[in-house]
C-alpha cells in the first residue's frame, strides 16, 4: 500500500508524516490486548480452514455408524452426531465454509460499493442522487429479511448467500465511502491536483481512495463478523450449503432435535460462531481505535 | 425542522418506489423460469402454462411491474401458490404475533438496557461498571439464534421453568402466553439491551461531565435529581435513535426467533415462502416489513430532529 493519499511525489515531509501516522496506527494496535486476541482467534480460524484435512481426524462427511451421537471421548474428541460424523472435523471444516462466504460476500459489496460512493460523493449530481437513492432504498429493508429473501428467491446455496450478504454491505460501503470523498474533496490536495489538471479517475484512484482506506478496512472487518453471522443465520434456517457440507449454523440446526441427550451436537457449533464473531469484532473495534480514532465507537 | 420534515417526506413517494422494485424484482432473480419452481415436482406443462398466465408472467415485464404495484398500492398484494390464500390476509393475522414479540422484546431491552447504562456510567470505572459493559458486550456479540437455543436449553430442558415452543392464545391462556413469550423476547431483546446500556453509558458519562451538572451540584441538588432529571433527559436523546434502529431491525431478526420458537408471525411466513419458493409471498412480506421499516425510521429521525434542534440532516 504505497502513499495514503496525501501527494506523496511532492517532497518529503508530507512522507514522514504518512510514515509517523501509520506507525503510530500500528501503536495504537499493539497495545490494544482485545484486538491483538482477535486477531489470534482469526489466525486460528484460518488456520483450521486451511488445514483442515491435516488437522480435523476424520474426513467431515466420513460416517463411524457404530458410533453415533457419542460424548466427547477418545476416538471423537468432541462428539459425533446422528451420522457418526466427528463434530471436532466438522467444526474445523466448517470454517471454510464460514470464511470464504464472509469474505466473497464483503469482496463483492466492496467492489460494488466503494466505486459507487467514490462516483457519488465526488461527483454528486443525478448520479450521485440516483446512486444514493438506490442505497437508501436497499437500506430500508431489515438486513436479515433482505438476505432471506434474496437468498430464497435464488433459491438458496453458498452462490445465493454469498450475492444476498453482498447486498446488505453494498449500501454501507457506499454511504461511507460517499461521506468521506465528500469531506475529502474540499481539501487543500485535491484542489491542489485538481488545478494542476488532474483527471478525476487520477483524483480518486491517486488522492482519495488511499484516504478512505483506513475506514474501508476497518468497516470491511466489521462487515466480515456480520457477513459470518448472517452466513451462520441463513444456514441455520436451511438456505445455506446444502445438507452433507459442514456448516455451522447447518449443523446447530440438524442438533436440535438432540437437544435432550446430545449437548455437544449444539454448543460446539454455537461456540464456534461465537468465537469468531467476537475475535472478528474485537479486531474491528482494534483496528477503528488505530486507523479511525476519530470516530467514537457507538453502541 | 419543518423543512427536513418536508423533505424526508417529499423523498417518501421515491424511496417506496425505489423499494417496491427491489421486492418486484425478487422474482426475476430466480434462476431460469420461476412458475415450474414453484409448483415442484408435479408440475404439469397445463398448470405451469394456467399458472403463469394466472400470476400475469405472461406479459411484458414493465405491464407485470406496473400492474403489480398498482394492486399492492390498493392493498392487493396478490395469493399465495401453495395455500391459495390472500396474501394480504396472511400477513394481517400474523403481524399482531410479530408486533407482539418485537414491542415486548424492545420493552424489556428498555426496562434492562436503560438502568444498567444509568447506573453504569454513576458508577464509572469500578466493578459495577466494568462488569455490566462485559454484559452488555456479550449480549451483543451472541447471535439471537444461539442464544435463543442456549436459553432453551438451559430453562426449558434442563430447568423445566419455561415452554420450549409455542404460543398459546392470550385470550383462552393468558399466562401460558406471557410464560410462552419469556425466552423469545430474551432472545430477541439481548442486543437491543446490550446497545441501548453502552450508548446510556457513552451518552450520560458525557452529560455528567457538562457545566450545568456542576452547577446543580454546587446548588445542593440531590444526586438522584441530577442523574434522572438533569442528566437523562439530555442523554435520552441520542438514545431515541438507538431505540428506533433496534426496533426496525426487530422486524428481520424476528424470523428466526419465530422459527425457532413456532411462533405463528409473519417471520414464519416469509420462511414458508422461501422455502416454499412462493414468490408472491416473499414479495408481499418483504414489501410490507419494508414500508414498517421505513415508517419506524422516519418517525425515529423526525422525533430526534424535534427533541434536539442542533441536529442538522443533509
Amino acid at each position: 500500500m504505497k502513499g495514503d493519499g496525501r501527494p506523496s511525489d511532492e517532497g518529503t515531509d508530507s512522507g514522514m508524516f504518512e510514515h509517523r501516522e501509520r506507525s503510530m496506527a500500528l501503536r495504537r494496535f499493539r497495545r490494544n490486548k482485545m484486538a491483538l486476541v482477535g486477531v489470534a482467534i482469526l489466525l486460528l480460524s484460518v488456520i483450521s480452514a486451511v488445514a483442515a484435512p491435516v488437522l480435523a481426524p476424520y474426513g467431515p462427511l466420513e460416517m463411524d455408524l457404530d458410533h453415533r451421537i457419542s460424548e466427547p471421548n477418545a476416538r471423537h474428541p468432541l462428539g459425533s452426531d446422528m451420522f457418526g460424523r466427528d463434530v471436532l472435523s466438522r467444526v474445523l471444516f466448517g470454517a471454510r465454509i464460514s470464511l470464504v462466504v464472509g469474505m466473497s460476500a464483503i469482496l463483492w459489496s466492496g467492489l460494488v460499493g466503494i466505486p459507487a460512493g467514490l462516483i457519488a460523493g465526488y461527483f454528486g449530481g443525478l448520479p450521485g442522487t440516483v446512486i444514493m437513492r438506490l442505497m437508501d432504498a436497499l437500506l430500508s429493508f431489515p438486513p436479515l429479511l433482505l438476505a432471506i429473501a434474496i437468498a430464497g428467491s435464488l433459491g438458496g446455496g453458498q452462490a445465493s448467500v454469498i450475492f444476498a450478504l453482498g447486498f446488505i454491505y453494498v449500501p454501507v460501503f457506499a454511504r461511507l465511502v460517499r461521506g468521506r470523498t465528500l469531506s475529502l474533496s474540499e481539501e487543500v490536495f485535491v484542489m491542489a491536483a485538481k488545478s494542476y489538471g488532474a483527471s478525476a479517475a487520477k483524483i480518486l484512484v491517486r488522492h482519495i481512495l488511499p484516504n478512505v482506506v483506513g475506514v474501508i478496512v476497518v468497516q470491511a472487518t466489521i462487515g466480515f463478523s456480520g457477513a459470518i453471522l448472517s452466513e451462520a443465520t441463513l444456514s441455520f434456517l436451511g438456505l445455506g450449503v446444502p445438507p452433507p457440507l459442514p456448516s455451522w449454523g447447518r449443523d446447530l440446526s440438524d442438533g436440535r432435535p438432540f437437544i435432550r441427550d446430545a449437548w455437544w451436537l449444539i454448543v460446539i457449533p454455537a461456540m464456534a460462531i461465537i468465537i469468531n464473531v467476537l475475535g472478528i469484532n474485537f479486531l474491528g473495534d482494534g483496528l477503528r481505535d488505530a486507523l479511525d480514532p476519530r470516530t467514537r465507537r457507538g453502541a | 425542522m419543518v423543512a427536513y420534515i418536508a423533505r424526508r417526506l417529499l423523498q417518501l413517494p421515491i424511496l417506496l418506489l425505489l423499494v417496491s422494485l427491489i421486492v418486484f424484482s425478487l422474482m426475476s432473480i430466480a434462476p431460469g423460469d420461476p412458475v415450474p419452481l414453484m409448483l415442484g415436482d408435479y408440475a404439469t406443462k397445463e398448470s405451469i402454462a394456467s399458472l403463469t398466465h394466472e400470476l400475469g408472467l405472461d406479459r411484458p415485464l414493465p405491464v407485470q411491474y406496473l400492474s403489480w404495484l398498482g394492486d399492492a398500492v390498493r392493498g392487493d398484494l396478490g395469493w399465495s401458490v401453495q395455500t391459495r390464500q390472500d396474501i394480504l390476509w396472511e400477513i394481517r393475522v400474523r403481524l399482531p404475533n410479530t408486533l407482539t414479540l418485537a414491542v415486548a422484546a424492545m420493552g424489556l431491552a428498555l426496562i434492562v438496557g436503560i438502568p444498567v447504562g444509568i447506573v453504569a456510567s454513576v458508577k464509572q470505572n469500578t466493578w459495577v461498571d466494568y462488569l455490566s459493559m462485559t454484559f452488555a458486550l456479550g449480549a451483543l456479540s451472541i447471535p439471537s439464534f444461539v442464544l435463543a437455543i442456549f436459553l432453551i436449553m438451559l430453562f426449558a430442558v434442563y430447568l423445566h421453568w419455561l415452554p420450549i415452543s409455542g404460543s398459546p392464545s392470550v385470550m383462552e391462556d393468558p399466562v401460558g402466553a406471557a410464560r410462552a413469550l419469556i425466552l423469545p423476547c430474551v432472545a430477541l431483546g439481548a442486543r437491543a439491551a446490550g446497545g441501548l446500556a453502552r450508548m446510556t453509558r457513552s451518552c450520560m458519562v458525557e452529560v455528567l461531565n457538562q457545566d450545568y451538572i456542576t452547577t446543580a451540584r454546587g446548588k445542593g441538588v440531590r444526586d438522584f435529581q441530577i442523574y434522572l432529571r438533569h442528566a437523562l433527559k439530555n442523554a435520552f436523546i441520542p438514545v431515541l435513535t438507538v431505540i428506533g434502529i433496534n426496533f426496525a431491525f426487530m422486524l428481520g431478526g424476528s424470523i428466526v426467533i419465530e422459527q425457532i420458537f413456532s411462533i405463528p408471525g409473519i417471520g414464519g411466513l416469509m420462511m414458508r415462502g422461501v422455502l416454499g419458493r412462493d414468490y408472491p409471498v416473499i414479495q408481499g412480506v418483504s414489501l410490507v416489513v419494508a414500508v414498517i421499516f421505513v415508517a419506524v425510521n422516519l418517525t425515529t429521525d423526525v422525533l430526534y430532529s424535534y427533541l434536539d434542534p442542533r441536529i442538522r440532516y443533509d
